[in-house]
């Protein structure tokens, strides 16, 4: 069962390792400076399932939609 | 003349920008010929230069490989014809540097046009002079930052009057270089060829060379710009309670219900000045005008129709002042995503909330607020059902008759039956929206959302000078554009009520509120009404209300008014009890029964949940689409919907 940022619980830090489902989704995380390696903070999830935002690197900060969350395949960091 | 291609990600600004330099009353062709937006305008300022040059606004892209097919337009313009352009003017997003500049670098490496940089979203001035000039030497390109929002066109139009290619490059002589593009993005490019403008490749290959885009960009941004960590630290810290799965709830709809308390208290006592302004002018005039078609065209016609505009001018401009502050500070991309999950099941995000809300209280600001939303058919979507949302002109008249025709009584204890009443047609209306919505977005809209990624920039502290100036802009375009087309309708309406007149003998001996009523139902509004009382009988209507809801096309809450001079009852209002009265007590002369009854009532109640009676929503709406299909198609769908659903409440109550 593989593990994905949607997964992820809020304060939690995550490095990216790929991405699911189809190259489209690939190539707009990529194409948006998501790229395996980096690392991410969970700052929030919404209520009944709605974005999770997120800080990635040092100072970006955004929020997805959770069913491309699910797309992006994370391990966890001790941090 | 020469063309200029903006490119950039979806919510860049390129949209905002391309306005900014080719104004708002621009003519605007069709670039690629597809019917995806691709806007082509002339600068304002090729008025005054020799140099004609052009922008045309290419639909936001991420990367080259398209996904849709109005992605792949932006890469088929860049590589097809390419005679037919001479500058590619990258629109980058501050807030999304790294990546902008890496899809900067794709175009670079594919074309050999003269490439700008323009890095908008430079609200705050984080990015200096020195920044730029440490850029322009790194990637070898003329930079500018700008803030599309703060308005200074003239600086991003000389740069490109100056930067801008001045001979076309002889391309034959260089060797063109081809694209990657994978078997399944090849659909969406169907006017490229292969060998010519791009060679096979594997998804793999092209997502190693975006990699590699990504790296360098990184790397050049990594020595010239960052972002403070002190405010970074600060934005965290907010974020926690601003986005807080409960917190973030309780202060968003606190934020909102003072947003919407705002535009109903403080606009009233304004709108009432304006109003009272708008009679005192009309009197004024009045008085040195004699008697005669002339001064009842002035007075009536012109004065009271332009005057029942600029009454929601204190209700724009409000909420665009507040508006103002928090989207400068940062709050509004938190908004959207707080909001996107409700939103998400009726095909919207998060952003068309807000234009939801502020429907309650009117919709045109409400329709000019749903600009924020960056994908047309979403906006569209958006836009298309926003009047569906009751208004606060809806009220006088649900006051009207639900004051008069639904008994007060308590249910359980507390509901009261009145109470009940509007709640129920404030739902009807906001539910069906969201419904409507939903159809479209699976239909006439269809597409994939544009919020595929809410960024969220760091906080900063609203100006509130500029809020003030972004209202009085609002402001104006809306007393400009809307007034005019007003002014236009407003006298049709009144010569349709006050031509032909009666005959003298019809009027002499008659009280002046007398006179109003014979005068109106003679007129051509008045024929109007009873040539369309068998049309509008499975409503339960006889003409006199037909003539009341003709005249609330032009403003709903004419419709109070109207039954005021139609009963002969002179100035009323919705809590008159004289025309309380004589809607109780009209009797019907063909049947001998009362006119109005509870069904009667609430088929009317329901035609003004659903029928688009407001001439100035029709005005801003071919306005802000720029085309009369629009607000032809939205008076059509929402008046078979009040017709039909009138009907319904009438036939099944009666």
């Amino acid at each position: 069962m593989s593990y994905s940022l949607a997964d992820a619980g809020p304060g939690s830090v995550v490095e990216i390792i790929g991405y699911e489902g189809d190259s489209h989704y690939e190539f707009k995380f990529v194409s948006l400076g998501i790229l395996p390696g980096d690392k991410v903070t969970i700052q929030s999830k919404s209520f009944f399932g709605g974005p999770i935002s997120i800080k990635h690197g040092e100072f970006n900060f955004f929020a997805l939609r959770l069913e491309y969350a699910k797309k992006i395949l994370v391990k966890k960091v001790e941090v | 003349m020469e063309n200029i291609l903006l490119v950039g990600f979806p919510n860049s600004g390129k949209s905002t920008i391309f306005n900014l330099l080719t104004g708002q009353l621009r003519k605007v062709s069709n670039y690629s010929g597809v019917t995806v937006d691709s806007a082509k305008a002339a600068l304002l300022s090729n008025t005054i230069n020799d140099k004609k040059l052009h922008v045309v606004d290419l639909p936001g892209v991420y990367n080259l490989i398209p996904t849709s097919i109005d992605e792949g337009v932006t890469t088929t313009s860049l590589l097809k014809d390419t005679s037919k352009y001479h500058t590619i003017a990258m629109v980058m997003d501050l807030d999304r540097f790294e990546a902008s500049l890496s899809l900067l670098l794709a175009v670079k490496e594919l074309t050999h046009k003269k490439i700008l940089a323009i890095i908008n979203k430079n609200d705050h001035d984080l990015f200096t002079n020195e920044h730029v000039k440490k850029l322009e030497a790194k990637i070898g390109v003329p930079v500018i930052s700008i803030s599309a929002l703060h308005d200074n066109e003239k600086e991003l139009d000389n740069f490109l009057r100056t930067k801008s290619a001045s001979d076309q490059v002889v391309e034959a002589s260089l060797t063109k270089p081809k694209m990657k593009i994978n078997a399944i993005s090849r659909q969406y490019v169907p006017e490229l060829l292969e060998d010519e403008h791009f060679h096979q490749a594997s998804a793999d290959e092209i997502i190693t060379h975006m990699k590699a885009h990504q790296a360098e960009a990184r790397a050049i941004i990594k020595n010239i710009y960052s972002h403070s960590t002190q405010k970074t630290k600060l934005t965290e810290r907010i974020d926690s309670i601003i986005l807080h799965k409960f917190w973030g709830t309780v202060i968003f709809l606190g934020i909102f219900y003072f947003i919407f308390h705002s535009i109903y208290t403080w606009a009233g006592p304004l709108m009432d000045m304006s109003e009272n302004l708008v009679a005192m002018l009309g009197d004024f005039i009045g008085q040195y005008m004699s008697d005669g078609f002339l001064k009842s065209l002035l007075v009536d016609g012109v004065i009271a129709g332009v005057g029942g505009v600029v009454v929601f001018l204190p209700q724009i401009m409000i909420l665009f002042f507040l508006l103002s502050l928090l989207e400068q500070s940062g709050y509004i991309s938190r908004a959207a995503v707080l909001t996107d999950k409700v939103m998400s099941l009726f095909g919207l995000n998060g952003k068309a909330f807000l234009p939801y809300m502020s429907g309650f209280a009117c919709s045109i600001p409400a329709i000019m607020a749903a600009r924020s939303i960056p994908n047309h058919r979403e906006r569209a979507a958006t836009i298309m059902t926003i009047p569906l949302i009751t208004c606060s002109a809806r009220l006088p008249v649900y006051v009207l008759l639900i004051g008069t025709f639904v008994p007060r009584a308590t249910y359980l204890g507390v509901f009261n039956s009145q109470a009940l009443a509007f709640f129920f047609l404030y739902f009807l209306g906001s539910f069906t929206a969201l419904i409507i919505a939903k159809i479209f977005r699976l239909t006439i809209y269809k597409g994939e959302t544009s919020n595929f990624i809410i960024d969220l920039p760091h906080y900063e502290k609203p100006s509130f000078q500029f809020a003030v100036k972004q209202a009085v802009r609002r402001g104006k375009v809306f007393l400009k554009k809307a007034g005019t087309i007003i002014l236009g309708l407003s006298i049709l309406i009144w010569f349709l009520s006050t031509f032909p007149g009666p005959k003298e003998n019809l009027i002499s001996g008659k009280t002046d509120d007398q006179v109003s009523a014979i005068r109106l139902e003679n007129s051509f509004l008045g024929q109007t009404g009873k040539l369309i009382e068998p049309m509008i009988r499975p409503m339960g209507m006889d003409w006199k209300m037909g003539v009341g809801v003709l005249v609330a096309f032009g403003a709903r809450e004419l419709f109070v008014s109207t039954m005021g001079t139609v009963y002969a009852l002179g100035d009323v209002d919705e809590e008159s009890q004289s025309l309380r009265e004589r809607l109780l007590t009209e009797i019907n002369p063909a049947t001998g029964k009362p006119s109005f009854s509870p069904a009667v009532a609430w088929a009317i109640l329901i035609f003004f949940v659903f029928a688009l009676q407001c001439i100035s929503t029709l005005a801003i709406l071919k306005r802000e689409m720029g085309s009369w299909k629009y607000p032809f198609f939205m008076f059509t769908y929402m008046g078979i919907l009040g017709y039909g659903g009138a009907t319904l409440a009438y036939q099944l109550l009666k």
